[in-house]
């Protein structure tokens, strides 16, 4: 016979002040340092490494720097940041090379940034090459240093501090109309501990010139900001061309309809579906449609007159099951 | 009433059936297996890797603790005894269970559709189901044997 454990107050509390102890002797003994190197992100924990995690808060790897550099960016100004230029951000040619530059603030001393381009599964999409210094550009600009990983992601980015930025070249795919832009960015703050780090998260959707889904506006100004939530960046918003949402309506609605039917009122489950279908697609409803939909005869019970009978008959003789105000206990007795 | 809820009280407290044991699996598999997954998935310095956590791995890549009073590790020095010990007896403590070895806490809380404080900014938490890699590691070195007494791990440093 299985014998349920139980946490004895004794044990809890020999367990606290066992934990308060150790925790007593541990706090403010420990230091905390980062890579170095981006290649050491790639290597084993146990070489040690970071595993084959690049942080960039691509769909793969939905982490950023924040899990260790805690500083928020909200409150800096646009030149304490990171500014990247070349994204093709109005829409991508297909085969076409864009030159990405991550421009540093100059009152920075210590950055290290990833960045990846992926599609929708998160692997890499197009060509990501690292881009030679150019007459009349700023000469501490340097090349990206770049690392094609086991899972098939390409990531680039720079941990060299004594520089004003990287530059790297991508070439977009020539039979994709969607790819995403991933980056985080360390702004260290120099103490050798990431406690005053800030991180800067960078997310573009980036979309193919003449393809479908740059129907999206939305998608477009989301383009522009430093977004922060994936959930932001849907870019069918244009192709429905009205309000229904989707994503939001369909949990609550099947809910919904679920409960309706569980009531054994079939007639009354139905009618709540088309007024519940008729709510989704409200926003899709042209202001010339209103007055037909608005006409008698478009009303879900008709002439209420009519069928009060009919209701009166039916609360008698299913009114134990409850929920629509009829008295009666179902007998059929009238 | 507050006589006989003391009471009862006092009985539950007293019974010996309650006290719940440690489990004590292997150190060998911690260190070679769990340990580098509980640094890779864990040990952030704003997740698993403070002292405001009851819950805490430390070691190479990520937070460290000191070499000493005035002596700090170097992020990249392979891990020490001391962490070693630290994050197994942490990690061990978390697999106190109820009623099965699932529900303990290192086992259950990393899933997603648990109670997880920290999701990435996808809303997922660390392993999407109890099929993944990482997860499988853990639960394999969960239920380890505990190593002989004539272990390197069982007679003192696990590092070695």
């Amino acid at each position: 016979m299985k014998t349920r454990r139980r946490f004895a107050p004794r044990t809890i509390a020999a367990w606290t002040t066992g934990t308060l102890v150790v925790a007593a002797a541990t706090l403010g003994s420990y230091s905390a340092q980062a890579y170095s190197d981006l290649l050491l992100f790639g290597l084993h924990p146990s070489e040690p490494g970071g595993g084959g995690r690049y942080f960039t808060g691509s769909i793969r790897d939905g982490f950023t720097c924040e899990v260790c550099h805690v500083a928020s960016v909200e409150s800096a100004a646009a030149t304490d940041l990171v500014e990247i230029e070349g994204l093709p951000l109005e829409g991508f040619k297909a085969g076409e090379t864009y030159e990405i530059t991550f421009n540093y603030p100059s009152n920075a001393e210590t950055i290290v940034a990833v960045a990846e381009f992926v599609d929708a599964s998160g692997s890499a999409i197009g060509k990501v090459e690292p881009a030679e210094r150019s007459a009349g550009t700023r000469a501490e600009i340097s090349p990206a240093e770049i690392y094609e990983t086991e899972d098939e992601r390409t990531i680039f980015g720079l941990s060299n501090f004594g520089t004003d930025g990287f530059k790297a070249t991508w070439k977009a795919p020539k039979d994709a109309g969607y790819a995403a832009f991933h980056a985080a960015i360390v702004i260290a703050d120099g103490s050798g501990d990431p406690e005053g780090d800030r991180v800067q998260v960078v997310h573009h959707e980036l979309l193919a010139q003449g393809s479908a889904r740059q129907l999206s506006t939305r998608a477009m100004a989301m383009s522009s900001s430093n977004a922060q939530n994936p959930a932001d960046t849907d870019h069918f918003d244009g192709i429905f061309n009205c309000s229904l949402n989707p994503d939001a309506t369909a949990p609550s609605g099947l809910a919904l309809l679920a409960g309706l039917f569980a009531l054994r009122r079939r007639r009354w489950a139905i009618r709540a579906s088309a007024l519940l279908a008729t709510c989704c697609l409200g926003g899709c409803v042209k202001p010339h449609e209103r007055g037909r939909l608005a006409a008698p005869d478009m009303a879900f019970d008709g002439n209420g007159d009519l069928l009060a009978g009919q209701r009166h008959g039916t609360d008698y003789r299913e009114g134990s099951s409850g929920g629509f105000g009829g008295g009666g206990g179902g007998c059929g007795c009238n | 009433m507050v006589a006989v809820l003391a009471g009862a009280l006092a009985v539950v407290g007293c019974d010996s059936q309650t006290v719940v044991h440690l489990p004590k699996p292997s150190k060998i598999q911690f260190r070679d297996e769990a340990y580098p997954i509980l640094l890779r998935d864990c040990s952030f310095a704003a997740c698993h890797g403070t002292s405001e956590r009851m819950f805490q791995v430390y070691g190479p890549g990520r937070v460290r603790l000191k070499k000493s009073e005035d002596e700090d590790l170097f992020p990249l020095d392979p891990a020490t005894d001391h962490e070693l010990e630290f994050s197994y007896e942490r990690a061990r403590a978390m697999l106190i269970y109820r009623e099965t070895p699932d529900d303990s806490l290192l086992l259950h809380k990393p899933i997603q559709g648990s109670g997880h404080q920290v999701s990435d900014r996808w809303g997922r938490n660390v392993y999407p189901d109890a099929e993944a890699e990482g997860y499988q590691a853990l639960l394999k070195w969960a239920q380890s044997a505990p190593d002989s007494e004539d272990s390197p791990a069982a007679t003192g440093g696990a590092n070695q």
